[in-house]
């Protein structure tokens, strides 16, 4: 219950539209109900001799009754059908922009998880989230709901015409709904593991799935393709066995109250009948007799008060399949994120960025990462990070871009605490180029351009140009509206890196951060890139990770991490002359060149 | 064929037809005993719950009517009305038993077509999932076919019970009094010319829906593949308003869809009203003249209304069949994709092999249009390595695809041990050809079992052998958990010279005769690339290697080097004999060093 009161705000615009179709939904079970009193009419006046008289109406003769009550008939059906089919269109669209709406909040609330999130979340999981839950209580509102809202208002409005007739047959009809309650409350929390389990073999299916088809090259090339097929199939029996066991389940519940609503039927047309023979046997108490017209009313109305009875089970299956399908929903949008602006964050000026970490430390469940790290970068300055793999060199601009939040320490923007400014503009300051280069399945302008949407071809060529991409681009087929598939299929590794700086170079923003960015490219179009970048955009503050010491030589500051520490800082000529670590990598990385030559 | 992008509708390429169905049902044959049980089931479910209103009746007619032969016979009614209840509920539990068999039906099919598509898709090459976003793909094998549980799991049976249904009020209508049939049946043939305009509207609209809701998905697989990306250039808003932008494209659609297919049920109903009028119509002067009793009346109706049931089913079917068909076509589609890289009719393995390969006037284009190779012909013997160096995008890549058959060549052959790749069955190929990718992609699982991909066999001692062969060994001691540390998605947690390093074991391990390094060590810092160097000497012995890299350094000691330039090999031989040539490779070397001298 709890669960679908914090879903409620999503359906509060719509109370207007709900009001409206309950409404439009009492008309139609009204005029549905109309029809067994035409049917009696026709049987009792028109077949029968009873006298018809209705609202002063009395008819010249059986036939015009007939052609009356014919007319009226088919008025009520048309009215009847023109009203639901306008209801179910209403609900199908109430339905499906809540759907959205809820869609678009998962989808909000993924895009503004920090990092670390991202990181433990299977995407299976999040994608089953996105399309599977948010359909299903879309489904619920859409097929469910209705359903359940129509049999009631049949089963009421039935039980009024029933009472009219013979108020102790509607007691009877009502004694059997007692042990249903009893049944569907038991039966409600085993639904709601079966559903939980069904929805988990799901999910599981299709992270594998979806793994496997990302990884695609790596099972071909070992040629795993047989045991990937065995162990989806195993994946894919597991979710048959749970859909197999929610239906054994839902029979199993069938059973005592599809005898229930047997009950009932059987019971009350052997009483209605009883009631018939006492009418013909003249019996006086009005309470036990009943005409042979209201007998085959009563049999129509019958079938109303039943219904619910029938899809009871169908109903609370239904419904804690919502409930599971909500709660999952529900637990990403509270999420919230660890990484978010504070409410009364700070605005930045983006045309002077001075950075500044102070004593910034941060560890990953336990595992320290970076510890005591002070940097300080003026705006226009560079600085070169070079160290061993997994020292710590992407975390330290993941601090800086907020990604993550510090440990302990702070990082600073222009003398601000990151974490006191708004996110949206922070990250405006800072334009990367990522380790692992991710390209959106669009033309390549598209991807340049993808963080500044309005800009114009010419600005993507510029900056194309300098990232030393134009060339390759315009020997692609269609130049710069060339699509490329998704992660950058169809291109080299240096090529794609070469977009990913354009990508970089037009967000435009004072601060470049190359992660590894040059590592697929040779070292002449490095070094001509970084000089055309150098004379373009004299002002942009560098950070450059690398692992060549030619990329980051001419930084104005170079730091060497290692195992999370700054272990030496200075200029290139400096750290040479200490002759330590960044010596020994220089002179290796030299020697194998002279070497060479 | 051109890409495919989130935003690009597909094209259908099968035909919506019977055949679909046909081909569906055959899903359905190996369980031929649950089939034929499922229908029983139902048809004595049907024939059962068809007893009431005959029961009703009954009642009307000759208990409660004077001139009935039971009139006002207490005992009777009741005796005949408890054993018809003892039916019903005796149904109750036939119609357990029946959801239950059906729905093992429904699940077993749908896995036959899950698992079918998957084995499938691992047969594909490389250029079906270049053309197009992984999310198009993922949904084919989740959601289009869970969307066919409910055809599967009761529609297509029910269309039978439908049909039997259907005949046995036939049949009955007709003895209770064919003329008023016929009379009724009349009405139906308007309305079935409706069915049939609409029929086609329908499924054109199911079509448009299935596409624009596939393009929603990829776009969000998309989204949440690269959310570093959209979360660093501050793209959140903008890609909220591009999905609001697809979601009122299917909505659009969506709606249209909805209209249309609601529209048949009440069609069906004021049909079936007219005709039960007409019914009364013609019933009033049967009964005054007597020919026609009241109660043969309120049954005729009774049944007539049973009449439209099934009808209304078909159409409901019907409109679950358009809905699915949409994405049962592109299942199917998938299914009917031919692999265009598989093992030739008469492929045998590739014998134990001492690794000389041969490539003999190799041209190679990915589209058939522009050539990325033309006329490249080299050979490698046994135990060499080859290296191959030129300008990003020269064809490095292609040239070591086309080894392990992940392309076909378009002209030319390549040859393993004087045998032709085509010839050989591809697993037999790839397990002897080691390939370490650029992109080094980590699977979800542990630090050892993604060591051990390659070759699930292997012992947790061989995989530690491995990554200490190659100074993995150092980092994996201090994750966590060491060998046995849980890695995320993509190996996410790992630096990407981490990612490197594993995937480097992961080949040694397979210990391939032919290894292909890809630019295997470019994310490597330099002390451990030391390292790896020092390895791969002791690696590479005794196979025959092709090493792609930029560091120079890297593949200085190559016994052949080859420049790969303007489409084809521009220039071959040791290092000492390129550097005296003083041609590209020369001046590659010669632009390292400046950049190392000239701050």
């Amino acid at each position: 219950m709890s669960t679908l009161k914090k879903l409620f705000p999503y359906f509060k615009p719509y109370m207007g539209v709900t009001l409206l179709y309950l409404l439009m939904g009492i008309i139609t079970v009204l005029l549905a109900m109309l029809l067994p009193q035409i049917t009696k009419h026709i049987t009792a006046s028109v077949i029968g001799d009873t006298p018809f008289s209705l609202l002063g109406f009395i008819p010249a003769d059986k036939k015009q009754l007939f052609v009356v009550l014919a007319v009226s008939w088919l008025l009520i059906v048309l009215i009847r059908q023109g009203v639901s089919y306008g209801r179910s269109y209403m609900m199908t669209v109430f339905s499906a922009k809540i759907a959205c709406k809820l869609r678009r909040d998962v989808f909000d609330c993924f895009l503004k998880q920090s990092q670390e999130f991202i990181r433990g979340e299977n995407t299976g999981n999040f994608l089953t989230v996105i399309n599977h839950d948010t359909e299903m209580i879309k489904q619920f509102y859409f097929v469910t709901l209705p359903s359940i809202i129509e049999s009631l208002l049949g089963f009421i409005f039935a039980s009024v015409m029933i009472w009219q007739m013979n108020p102790f047959m509607m007691l009877g009809a009502y004694i059997f709904a007692l042990p249903l309650m009893f049944f569907t409350k038991r039966s409600g929390s085993s639904f709601r593991r079966q559903y939980s389990l069904v929805r988990e073999a799901s999910a599981s299916l299709n992270s594998f799935a979806q793994e496997n088809i990302n990884g695609i090259r790596v099972v071909k090339s070992f040629a795993q393709e047989k045991a990937e097929t065995e162990k989806f199939a195993q994946k894919s029996n597991d979710y048959r066995l749970h859909g197999i066991n929610t239906m054994k389940l839902w029979s199993k519940n069938y059973v005592p109250v599809g005898i229930i609503s047997v009950l009932p039927n059987v019971l009350l047309t052997a009483i209605g009948a009883i009631f018939v023979i006492n009418a013909n046997l003249s019996v006086e108490n009005p309470s036990l007799v009943m005409t042979i017209a209201e007998f085959v009313a009563f049999s129509g109305y019958l079938a109303y008060i039943l219904l619910p009875f029938e899809q009871m089970t169908n109903w609370v299956s239904a419904a804690q399949q919502v409930v599971v399908s909500s709660q999952k929903v529900l637990h990403f949008l509270e999420m919230g994120s660890t990484v978010s602006s504070k409410p009364n964050a700070k605005n930045v000026k983006k045309d002077s960025v001075h950075i500044q970490l102070k004593d910034a430390s941060i560890s990953i469940a336990g595992t320290p990462i970076l510890e005591n790290i002070n940097i300080d970068i003026p705006q226009g300055k560079s600085l070169g990070i070079i160290g061993k793999t997994g020292s710590g060199k992407s975390f330290l601009t993941n601090l800086i871009t907020r990604f993550y939040d510090v440990t302990s320490g702070g990082v600073y923007i222009n003398s601000n605490n990151v974490q006191d400014l708004y996110l949206p503009d922070l990250r405006a300051c800072f334009a990367l180029v990522p380790q692992d280069v991710f390209l959106f399945s669009e033309t390549i302008a598209k991807n340049i351009a993808y963080g500044r949407s309005n800009a114009t071809i010419d600005d993507v060529r510029k900056c194309a140009e300098i990232a030393q991409a134009h060339s390759f681009i315009m020997d692609t087929p269609d130049g710069y509206d060339t699509i490329i598939g998704e992660r950058g299929m169809g291109l080299s590794g240096g090529q794609k890196q070469r977009i990913s700086i354009a990508r970089a170079l037009l967000f435009d923003s004072p601060v470049m951060i190359f992660d590894d960015a040059t590592s697929a490219l040779d070292m002449e179009t490095e070094k001509r890139l970084y000089s055309a970048l150098n004379e373009s955009f004299p002002n942009k503050t560098k950070i450059i990770i690398a692992h060549r010491i030619s990329s980051v030589m001419n930084c104005d500051e170079i730091i060497v991490l290692d195992r999370g520490k700054i272990v030496e800082r200075g200029t290139h000529e400096e750290l040479v002359a200490m002759k330590q670590k960044y010596f020994e990598i220089y002179s290796e990385q030299y020697s194998n060149i002279l070497n060479s030559i | 064929m051109a890409r495919n992008r989130y935003s690009d509708d597909e094209k259908d390429t099968v035909k919506i037809s019977t055949s679909l169905l046909k081909r569906l049902f055959k899903y359905m044959l190996p369980y031929n005993k649950l089939f034929l049980g499922g229908i029983c089931l139902l048809v004595v479910n049907v024939l059962i719950s068809l007893l009431w209103p005959l029961i009703t009746q009954w009642i009307i007619d000759d208990v409660l009517a004077p001139e009935g032969s039971f009139y006002n016979n207490t005992a009777v009614m009741l005796t005949v009305v408890i054993s018809a209840g003892v039916m019903l509920i005796l149904n109750v539990f036939l119609s357990s038993l029946r959801v239950r068999t059906i729905s093992k039906l429904g699940h077993n099919s749908i896995n036959d077509i899950r698992n079918e598509i998957f084995a499938h898709l691992q047969t594909l090459s490389f250029k079906f999932f270049d053309d197009r976003p992984a999310g198009k793909i993922l949904v084919r094998v989740t959601s289009y076919i869970d969307g066919l549980a409910g055809l599967l799991s009761s529609s297509l049976i029910q269309l039978f019970v439908d049909f039997f249904t259907l005949v046995c009020i036939i049949v009955i209508l007709v003895s209770l009094n064919w003329r008023l049939f016929l009379l009724s049946f009349s009405v139906l043939l308007p309305l079935i010319i409706f069915i049939m305009f609409m029929r086609l509207l329908i499924a054109k609209f199911a079509r448009l829906l299935r596409t624009k809701a596939s393009n929603r998905t990829a776009y969000i697989h998309e989204n949440i593949m690269g959310v570093t990306i959209t979360q660093a250039f501050n793209r959140k808003d903008e890609n909220l308003s591009e999905l609001d932008r697809l979601d009122g494209e299917v909505n659009n659609v969506y709606f249209k869809q909805h209209l249309s297919a609601t529209s048949i049920i009440p069609a069906v109903d004021i049909f079936s009203a007219i005709s039960i009028i007409l019914v009364y119509y013609v019933s009033i002067g049967n009964i005054e003249q007597g020919t026609m009793t009241l109660g043969a009346l309120t049954a005729f109706c009774a049944y007539l209304t049973r009449f439209w049931q099934p009808i209304s089913s078909f159409m409901l079917i019907f409109n679950q069949f358009s809905e699915a068909t949409g994405n049962i076509e592109k299942v199917f589609e998938t299914m009917d994709t031919p692999a265009d890289i598989k093992d030739a009719p008469d492929a045998y393995p590739l014998p134990q092999i001492s690794g000389c390969v041969e490539y003999k006037n190799v041209t190679f284009s990915y589209d058939g249009s522009e050539n990325i190779l033309e006329n490249v012909s080299f050979s490698v013997a046994p135990g060499e390595m080859a290296a191959f160096v030129g300008p990003t995008g020269a064809g490095k890549t292609t040239v070591v695809n086309l080894l392990s058959r992940f392309y076909d060549v378009s002209a030319g052959s390549v040859l393993i041990d004087g045998h032709n790749v085509k010839d050989v069955t591809l697993s037999s190929l790839r397990t002897q050809v080691g390939v370490m990718m650029q992109d080094s992609f980590i699977f979800s699982g542990t630090v050892i079992d993604n060591i051990r991909y390659g070759r699930p066999e292997a012992t947790d001692e061989e995989c530690i052998l491995a990554a200490e062969k190659v100074y993995a060994a150092d980092f994996i001691k201090k994750l966590p958990n060491g060998y046995y540390t849980h890695l995320d998605e993509r190996g996410t947690s790992l630096s990407s010279g981490e990612r490197q390093l594993l995937s480097f074991a992961r080949v040694i391990l397979t210990d391939p005769k032919i290894l292909i390094l890809d630019e295997a060590t470019s994310n490597i810092d330099t002390q451990t690339e030391l390292l790896v160097q020092k390895a791969l000497k002791e690696v590479l012995s005794g196979r025959t290697s092709f090493v792609i890299a930029h560091r120079l350094s890297t593949i200085k000691n190559a016994d052949k080097i080859m420049c790969i330039c303007n489409k084809g090999i521009a220039e071959e031989g040791t290092h000492e004999e390129l550097m005296k040539k003083k041609g590209i490779y020369y001046e590659l070397n010669m632009s390292q060093y400046n950049a190392l001298s000239n701050k």
